[in-house]
């Protein structure tokens, strides 16, 4: 019961405090709001989100495969997957966010350099062999872009892997066919392979049914479950999670600085002179920077699914997401504040601590779509913020088993925090 | 119960090297008031902190109504209200929310704890300022909250560590009346301070700290015993005291000499007697009196014999 009382009366402290509200909720909704007049909107229209069209030139090398003249797919045919790419691209899907035009390969580079495109894709020669695994030799698609524009031609070039992935599935089904004749004895030479895919697609289409052919070629595919989200949600659901870890973590600390503001300025002897004991006052203080955060968490929650209409995933994963980080950031404070000083020590300390694992924690979300991107899947983990934050991409995602795991790793992080904070104030007043 | 309200045992605490409580024993009668008196960093704080459980003594214990305060401390501490030597509020929030949340941390509850802020607030003088912010209120009005604080409980001991220190008069004057009342209400009080006066006016004993250390304990007659009825001679000179303290001692009736500080105590039979011989005795080594102070026996007189120093130094 003292506990509570001790935890209420920091709670009503806290939310007396301007400087502690700022850093709660202003700043992370600040940052949110920022962002989204930033990419042009609030309220989560994708009217309202415009990513500037990028100007593409694009040059199909591609000289197909003898053996397999022609590709089916969506009731269109084509010679080469060169050639297919091509006409997916042209699709009226994408015109929102490209102007494309064929060009060959000198036009095109030129019109890059010279600034009249932002992006020039260039499809090479053995692109159908490559990927109908006619040739041992691998290939790429050249993106030839301009260095000062980012977010176009970047997002021309995921749409670009994102058909290339689904022409390597289609690769994949025929490997999985040819396989099962090599078990049964039966060896194919690439004549013959090619006939067996060209055999295939005719049967396919002549049953009307595209999806059985050989080569099936994939939409971009969403990992959203339930609610279509905008990119501009996207962006925002991002920069808020981040910006919500980052400060959830900063009133972790600083409720648990509380600690040392009592011992400066008395009250925390005259709480020690009472008859309370030392752990009861420990627990109180402990739960303040939780039922803080929980105020914290709940309210950037609902703030981002109201004004932008952040999907943050269904519900379950969401609340596992929500009890992980109260615990961990509410431990993680008494953790550092254990080893502090002073409040004169702790500003220093936890403001650095704070920004660097808090930066590392959240660096995923800067690090989409770079060449970075692979790394920092993994290196946020070496800091509690990026359990957070991957649990709250898992629950966005959708993923209740992730955001179970992950969760769990919070919670054991967080009772490893607890313990070793906790020991350490017991020890300094006992 | 009939034992004593307060029974220290040889409590002894060292930081580090430092000695700063040594071989620390008394016991209080109920619902008398005793003082320690002492210099700044003569102990006093220190003794307290171990007193009132906030400090773990290295040897030694504590019985409060008869519990001890390692053994038992939840249920002494219940018995114990403290007024710390430094404000210990929350500034940022009102008187009232202050007293509501001490009293709960003394497990007073609903009606009961309602009533004991309402008579805290009157008792310390603070019912129009209930609900202002701490932080707006004068040192005065924030020491009489401090001490309000320590009375929720209505606690059968009080201890106030130098509640006076740094408000004016008036505060200081309301302060003391209460802490006679509450004596008169049967509250055992351990008052500790520097102020001379105050001990003299408000203890039943006293006792006199240095380094860490009772050097002297009774009541205040039985302290002015020790130096009789010396009375106290403070000169201020211009010249070297080395020349004149030998043509001093050499009077009849100036019975100690000390130098501090370019200051000279003599503890002398009759003042007005010896003062003329005094004068002519630094004329004649050439050395000249630039203030001369004349006291009565009294508890700085009673330091000075027993330390060779002056009490608020």
């Amino acid at each position: 019961m003292k506990s509570i009382t001790i935890a209420l009366k920091d709670l009503s402290r806290a939310f007396r405090s301007m400087f502690a509200l700022a850093f709660m909720f202003g700043v992370p909704i600040l940052m949110a709001l920022l962002f989204a007049f930033l990419f042009g909107g609030v309220g989560g229209s994708d009217a309202e989100f415009s990513v500037p069209k990028t100007t593409v030139q694009i040059v199909n090398l591609d000289a197909g495969n003898e053996f397999v003249p022609t590709f089916e797919f969506e009731n269109q045919s084509a010679g080469s997957l060169g050639e297919m790419l091509v006409s997916i691209l042209q699709k009226e899907n994408f015109t929102d966010l490209m102007t494309l035009s064929l060009a060959d390969e000198t036009e095109a580079r030129s019109a890059v350099d010279e600034r009249e495109a932002g992006l020039a894709i260039i499809i090479p020669a053995d692109f159908t062999d490559a990927l109908i695994g006619m040739t041992e030799d691998s290939t790429a698609i050249e993106f030839y872009k301009d260095p000062e524009l980012s977010l176009g031609p970047q997002i021309t070039e995921s749409i670009v892997m994102s058909v290339v992935d689904g022409f390597s599935s289609g690769v994949i089904s025929m490997d999985a066919i040819l396989k099962g004749l090599g078990e049964q004895g039966v060896e194919l030479s690439p004549a013959q392979q090619a006939q067996l895919i060209q055999s295939l697609t005719q049967e396919g289409e002549a049953n009307g049914q595209t999806q059985s052919s050989a080569l099936t070629i994939l939409p971009p595919t969403d990992n959203t479950p339930s609610e279509p989200t905008s990119l501009l949600q996207t962006i925002i659901r991002s920069i808020m999670g981040g910006m919500m870890i980052f400060y959830a973590f900063y009133t972790g600390v600083s409720a648990a600085q509380t600690i040392l503001q009592e011992q400066e300025r008395g009250t925390l002897a005259r709480l020690f002179i009472s008859p309370t004991p030392t752990r009861t006052i420990l627990n109180g203080k402990f739960l303040a920077g939780f039922l803080m955060i929980v105020v914290q968490v709940i309210t950037l929650l609902t703030f981002g699914r109201l004004v932008f209409r952040v999907n943050w995933g269904p519900f379950p994963s969401l609340a596992v997401f929500t009890v992980g980080l109260v615990a961990l950031a509410s431990s993680f404070g008494i953790f550092v504040m254990s080893f502090v000083k002073d409040t004169k020590q702790a500003g220093i300390i936890y403001g650095a601590l704070l920004t660097f694992t808090g930066m590392l924690g959240i660096s995923s979300i800067f690090t989409v779509g770079t060449s970075a991107e692979r790394a920092f899947e993994f290196i946020p983990l070496m800091v509690p913020q990026g359990w957070a934050m991957h649990a709250l991409q898992a629950s966005w995602e959708g993923n209740l088993i992730s955001s179970l795991l992950l969760t769990g790793g919070m919670l054991v992080w967080a009772l490893v925090f607890f313990l070793i904070g906790n020991a350490r104030f017991k020890k300094r007043f006992a | 119960m009939n034992g004593p309200a307060i029974r220290v045992q040889n409590l002894d605490k060292n930081f580090g090297d430092v000695h700063a409580v040594h071989g620390f024993s008394f016991e209080l009668h109920q619902g008398e008031i005793f003082s320690l008196l002492g210099p700044n960093g003569a102990g006093k704080t220190t003794a307290i902190g171990m007193i009132s459980g906030l400090l773990k003594p290295d040897t030694g214990d504590v019985w409060l109504m008869g519990h001890s305060i390692q053994q038992d401390a939840e249920a002494a501490k219940a018995e114990l209200g403290v007024v710390p030597q430094d404000i210990a509020l929350y500034e940022d929030i009102s008187a009232r929310a202050n007293l509501n949340f001490w009293g709960k941390m003394y497990s007073l509850r609903g009606s009961e704890l309602n009533e004991r802020v309402a008579e805290v607030l009157e008792l310390v003088g603070l019912e129009d300022r209930a609900t202002g912010a701490v932080s707006k209120f004068s040192g005065g009005m924030k020491r009489r909250l401090n001490v309000g604080v320590a009375l929720l409980h209505q606690p059968r001991i009080l201890i106030m560590d130098e509640p006076t220190v740094g408000i004016d008069p008036q505060s200081r004057r309301r302060i003391l009346d209460s802490v006679k009342q509450l004596r008169d209400n049967g509250v055992t009080i351990l008052y500790t301070t520097h102020y001379m006066e105050e001990a003299q006016e408000l203890s039943d004993r006293i006792a006199i700290m240095d380094h860490g250390e009772i050097i002297a304990l009774g009541t205040h007659q039985e302290l002015i015993d020790i130096v009789g009825e010396l009375d106290r001679i403070t000169l201020t000179i211009i010249g070297e005291s080395a020349k004149v303290k030998p043509v001093w001692q050499a009077i009849e009736g100036v019975k100690k000499i000390s130098s501090e500080n370019g200051t000279l105590h003599l503890l002398v039979t009759d003042s007005n007697q010896i003062l003329p011989e005094v004068f002519a005795a630094a004329s004649s080594v050439g050395v000249r009196i630039n203030s001369v102070q004349v006291q009565e026996p009294n508890l700085e007189a009673v330091f000075l014999h027993l330390t060779g120093r002056a009490l608020r130094d």
